[in-house]
């Protein structure tokens, strides 16, 4: 008789940055059911990021540890929509480039995490270091590390100047000579395919189902990338791979770390001359859906506004709160050795799933 | 045939997704009267962000939307929590424990213990 065995994964446990509990149902060691269990990170952020919509850019940076910058762009954006002004094409450069920025931190943060969970701690610790290299340069340019607070209703508040520019363009030079060997390592290295190729297969069909979105969607070939449309002149073309596996999501977001270091240079050098922002004034009124695609994928906000201060409603979708979910269709039949690399393979954010 | 005061939101939705490629990206509930609620199921289609929506009291029970999108139920569950509305085979609990607070995005929120 087949006796199945219940074991907690998490909420704590060495792997997870937040607490998420993975309840396995194993035959033997074989994972034959999971199921998720969240509740320990929530916020009721919603309710509170409502009160004030002039204060609402403070909060929703706070949403994210890691993403802050997608989380008020997008605010500022669908606020822009409902007061009918459009941020000037410097501002929308600035945020381009600060943006990813803040991909390539989170992008470089989710490799060096996959190569800890591997026990490469050489490789975790160099992801770090070009990851903290980026983060000073954005602490030069904005002020701040994390949350860059560089966004407002109509633009930006500050400027990149000549100098600054200078300096981001020698930084994505010299990442891009650092960051060219460890991605070979990730790419070739015999022991990581061996951890990766093959486990944790999302089918195309499921991460659909799921609505899995970012390097987890296109990992499961998914197509779609919203800086094809956010992006308009930059010509940018989604990094998509079929295979579904943890390898798959690990090299999207190696491509994809390349690929922001193209896009930051190709936004710096169009940045055109002009204003940072334009005035929005008093409390208008309307509905507005605005998507971004944030490192993990695509951020939603929907507000709806009543011309008051506080807003009628305020709803964040976050990317991690689908792609956590497809963890189900992905463990099943996989050995239980191998559950915290795939878990780290979607790049989990409790914190986002569960504002 | 379902009574479900959003069947024929539903129903439409499960229409969409027979075209490959369309996902759902969100739902968004509110109490948007006292006492009334709205869902606005929101799907990508094709990159092309679609809204389906539907009112009705904020205590009937909705027909889920799971069986076309898995993604759904979690969606579903933390309506559950937040608003205190009902799903036909949805159980709530995802982000809030027993014993803390009920519903706290009505209007006039349950309160709790």
């Amino acid at each position: 008789m087949a006796v199945t065995t219940l074991i907690p994964f998490g909420p704590q446990h060495p792997v997870f940055l937040e607490p998420l509990n993975i309840q396995l149902k194993l035959d033997e060691e074989t994972v034959v059911g999971a199921e998720i269990n969240y509740g320990y990170n929530h916020r009721g952020m919603e309710r509170a990021m409502a009160a004030d919509f002039r204060r609402t850019i403070y909060m929703c940076e706070r949403v994210c540890g890691i993403c802050s910058f997608f989380h008020s762009s997008t605010y500022c954006r669908g606020m822009e929509e409902i007061f009918g002004i459009e941020a000037p094409e410097r501002a929308r450069h600035i945020r381009i480039v600060m943006m990813e920025c803040q991909r390539l931190t989170s992008h470089l943060l989710a490799l060096g995490h996959t190569a800890e969970a591997m026990g490469y701690e050489s490789l975790f610790m160099q992801c770090f270091r070009e990851r903290e290299a980026i983060m000073a340069l954005a602490n030069r340019v904005t002020g701040n590390r994390v949350h860059y607070s560089l966004n407002t209703i109509g633009g930006v508040r500050r400027d990149i100047t000549a100098e600054q520019k200078a300096e981001m363009l020698k930084a994505m030079d010299a990442l891009e000579d650092r960051f060219a060997p460890l991605a070979k390592v990730f790419r070739t290295d015999r022991t990581i395919r061996r951890r990766t190729v093959g486990k944790g297969v999302l089918s195309r069909a499921d991460a659909l189902s799921y609505g899995a979105v970012g390097p987890v969607g296109r990992a499961s070939g998914i197509g779609q990338d919203l800086r094809q449309t956010c992006y308009h002149g930059l010509d940018f073309r989604p990094i998509v791979r079929d295979e579904g596996d943890s390898y798959a999501r690990t090299m999207v977001r190696v491509d994809e770390t390349f690929q922001s270091i193209g896009l930051i240079r190709k936004a710096l050098e169009t940045m055109p001359d002009g204003p940072l922002t334009v005035p929005a004034k008093g409390n208008p009124s309307g509905e507005s859906f605005t998507r971004q695609e944030a490192p993990r994928g695509e951020v939603m906000y929907y507000i709806k506004a009543q011309g008051k201060v506080e807003l009628e409603r305020l709803k964040v979708k976050t990317p991690a709160f689908v792609n956590v979910a497809a963890l189900s269709a992905m463990v099943p039949g996989c050995e239980v050795a191998d559950i915290p690399v795939i878990t780290v393979s979607v790049d989990p954010c409790i914190c986002c799933t569960e504002r | 045939m379902s009574t479900h005061p959003n069947a024929e939101a539903i129903a439409k939705i499960r229409e969409m997704s027979k075209d490959n490629g369309t996902r759902l990206v969100t739902i968004v509930a509110e109490e948007y009267v006292p006492g009334g609620l709205e869902l606005i199921y929101v799907l990508d289609a094709g990159g092309e962000l679609r809204t389906v929506r539907s009112r009705s009291g904020l205590d009937d029970e909705q027909e889920s939307l799971s069986s076309v999108f898995k993604g759904a139920e979690n969606m579903e569950r933390e309506i559950i929590d937040l608003l205190g509305a009902r799903f036909e085979g949805v159980k709530g609990g995802l982000f809030l424990m027993p014993g803390g607070v009920v519903a706290p995005l009505r209007r006039a929120a349950a309160g709790g213990e």
